[in-house]
């Protein structure tokens, strides 16, 4: 099932899908003080809703990501507890409260997290008892980031097991997930399968009863494209995957890994999120730091799995007789579409011009192809899902490598280097799940 | 230190007034043991509990002795040998630790596989009371990490057994109990990430040896003779281990030893699954 990876803004714009999907709500895009009160019942894709504590965070820093800092920090797990809550009786507007208290909270971000249990402890009960008071349909406890082999995991479990205490503590009776949080350093260069780390990181979920299964995120310091390239990360998201749902029989959880959260679904996911912009497909600290850019509308191609350059390349494809195979069909694609077909550029539609911030209709026709692709494969049973992933990144990876010899060559906007590494790391994983 | 001779009359002279009848069980690696009765408190009267009274005075046994005495202190099952008492004596002017376990009055698995392969319904029977109690020790967070015969003990009758020494068991919060990278464990017995030695471990090690003392019990013999780097390097099959075997017990088995953690049944499910093939094999 697709659910939103949202931002700042909950309310989605016309045209997007609203029922039959979900949301995960992000700790480092609202302050707590704000979520507590956001009114959730106004908008359709949020009946079903999961927030993310994003402990994993933790070690962002101040100096460059200040305004993911001071929205973080106002959370009790990162240390919001050394300040009062948030009363409007007693400290006025949330803009007088802020000013209060956040160079109070911006200065006790200390880039790390407790070790003593107590206090790990009262962090993790307190990221359980939010989610429950904000009517989530599950609970993700927070973990920190993996970044190194060295620690052996011994962290991660401490949070985990205080996590499930707290749930017991607090009579949880909704599913609740383990995060498992990776940095890519650490999946690459090794076999996943011969990946001792990946085998602790599962084994430690499924050996745990209470828990119905992972959310997973990958941290992907080093990508420099929108979809992930890493061969070792997808192939280790597709074991874990495989591990815990085909293994022991879990439930799993993808987010931030973009349209490859589709693509899971076959090895076994059941929730996958991803956002419009780059920095909700994929999860990376730089993508936390302060900017003051605004994006250039994209558009997404379900058939190719990727973007393509909407102000020469949609164009220059559809003059070729490419448009057959590079055009979505959705809701909002519709005017663009006869428009190309006419000869016409992108640009000579307001609502699709090549500008900063226009994503008018590019917004809800990707989130449009998200939810159907999603769908359909959802509506397929597991080895027929995984016999028509199989197919579609083969066609994808061919399409791609026939616009790569496209002369003159396409600009760099339409994604082109991703789709043979999915299909090569998809049919890895599938031998092996079928041997 | 030098290391003391505990002869069961020293040991019956420094416990005089608590215990009696001291019969030796064995010695080694672990410290002494002997069999014997706790007198009751009052009149010094023989009780009717039997007793194991493990003695240790070496450094590394003091280590042991603790740790299996904190893990056991968290624990009541009835398929773990129960802490009875721990303390010290002076003997020969040095300090001995004891420990008072429920004595087990049965046959320790490694010598009963000795006498001749053991019946399937007799291998669920283990696998239901040794299942039952990884889960128990792992509710605590704690991994037995030496499930083995020699650990696991088969009461007289065969109906039941006993999982005991909990003495290299570890909290996930303990350090190690020495340098970072030993492996601790019964060579044969050992699942690939303990073997591995640098990850947390689970009860998913703790079944993975589970499921070769079964095979062990089915087969009569280890089924790769004792070598540790066999098991975990060629993919032991169960069927062609035991090929009479039943298939149910098998395919269990099978699963217990899969390389990758997930893939092994959660110890609640073996011991269900073993409950059930105890009855009807």
């Amino acid at each position: 099932m697709f659910y939103y990876n949202l931002r700042y803004h909950f309310k989605t714009k016309p045209g997007s899908p609203e029922s039959g999907c979900g949301s995960i709500v992000l700790a480092s895009a609202v302050a707590a003080e704000e979520m507590s009160r956001r009114q959730f019942k106004n908008y359709p894709h949020l009946q079903h809703r999961i927030f993310d504590p994003q402990l994993y965070l933790a070690g962002l820093d101040p100096r460059t990501a200040e305004g993911t800092v001071r929205k973080l920090s106002s959370y009790k797990w990162f240390g919001g507890q050394s300040v009062p809550e948030y009363d409007s009786s007693k400290h006025g507007s949330m803009k007088t409260y802020r000013a209060t208290y956040g160079e109070q909270l911006l200065e006790g971000w200390s880039r790390s997290l407790p070790k003593d249990l107590s206090s790990i402890g009262q962090a993790a009960r307190a990221a359980v008892e939010f989610q429950l008071n904000l009517g989530c349909e599950a609970i993700l406890l927070p973990s920190p980031m993996t970044d190194t082999h060295r620690s052996g995991y011994q962290e991660e479990v401490q949070w985990l097991d205080a996590g499930l205490e707290a749930s017991r503590e607090l009579r949880v009776s909704l599913p609740v997930y383990a995060t498992v949080a990776l940095t890519s350093n650490v999946l690459r260069g090794t076999s996943p399968l011969r990946e001792g780390l990946l085998n602790a990181v599962s084994g430690h979920v499924a050996s745990r009863e209470r828990l119905a299964g992972a959310y997973i995120v990958i941290e992907q310091g080093d990508e420099q494209k929108v979809d992930c390239t890493s061969g070792d990360t997808l192939a280790s998201l597709l074991l874990l995957i495989d591990d815990l749902v085909r293994g022991a029989g879990r439930q799993v959880i993808v987010n931030y890994m973009g349209t490859f959260g589709a693509i899971a679904t076959a090895a076994g996911a059941s929730i996958w999120a991803t956002g419009y912009y780059p920095s909700q497909r994929r999860l990376r600290f730089a993508d936390f730091d302060d900017k003051e850019a605004f994006a250039y509308p994209r558009y997404f191609s379900v058939r190719l799995l990727g973007d393509v350059g909407i102000r020469d390349d949609l164009l220059t494809l559809c003059k070729r007789n490419l448009s057959s195979r590079i055009l979505t069909d959705t809701t909002s694609a519709r005017s663009l579409h006869a428009a190309l077909r006419r000869g016409e550029a992108p640009d000579s539609l307001p609502l699709w011009e090549y500008k900063q911030g226009n994503h008018s209709l590019a917004m809800p026709h990707y989130y449009e192809c998200m939810y159907t692709f999603g769908r359909h494969l959802h509506s397929m049973e597991r080895t027929e899902r995984v016999e028509f992933v199989d197919k579609w990144l083969a066609s994808a990876a061919a399409l791609a490598a026939e616009l790569r010899a496209v002369k003159p060559k396409l600009s760099g906007r339409t994604e082109l280097s991703h789709q043979e590494t999915w299909l090569t790391e998809f049919r890895k994983w599938r031998g092996y799940a079928e041997s | 230190m030098t290391r003391i001779r505990l002869e069961p009359e020293d040991v019956t002279r420094a416990l005089e007034g608590r215990y009696a009848g001291m019969t030796p069980l064995g010695s080694g690696g672990q410290g002494t043991v002997f069999r014997c009765h706790r007198l009751k408190t009052k009149d010094r009267k023989v009780a009717d509990d039997e007793v194991a009274l493990k003695l240790y005075s070496k450094k590394a046994e003091v280590e042991r002795i603790e740790r299996e005495v904190q893990a056991l202190g968290r624990i009541r099952h009835p398929n773990l040998a129960g802490l009875i008492e721990y303390g010290t004596v002076t003997m020969g002017g040095q300090v001995v630790r004891y420990v008072a376990y429920q004595f087990i009055d049965g046959v320790a698995l490694d010598r009963r596989i000795l006498a001749s392969p053991i019946a399937p319904a007799t291998v669920s029977a283990v696998g239901r009371d040794v299942a039952a109690a990884i889960g128990d020790i792992w509710k605590e967070r704690i991994v037995h990490r030496d499930v083995s015969p020699k650990n696991v003990m088969l009461r007289t009758g065969e109906r039941d057994a006993v999982l005991i020494d909990l003495g290299i068991a570890k909290h996930l919060s303990q350090a190690p109990l020495t340098s970072k990278g030993t492996v601790w464990g019964t060579p044969g017995y050992m699942s690939p990430e303990q073997v591995a030695g640098t990850l947390k471990l689970s009860c998913a090690s703790d079944i993975y040896s589970l499921g070769v003392v079964m095979l062990e019990g089915l087969a009569g013999k280890h089924p790769t003779d004792g070598d540790q780097d066999d098991l975990i390097n060629t993919r032991v099959v169960a069927a062609d281990v035991v090929p009479s075997a039943p298939a149910g017990l098998v395919q269990l088995i099978q699963r217990m030893l899969s390389p990758r953690m997930t893939f092994r049944p959660l110890p609640s499910a073996v011991a269900e699954r073993c409950a059930i093939l105890a009855k009807t094999l």
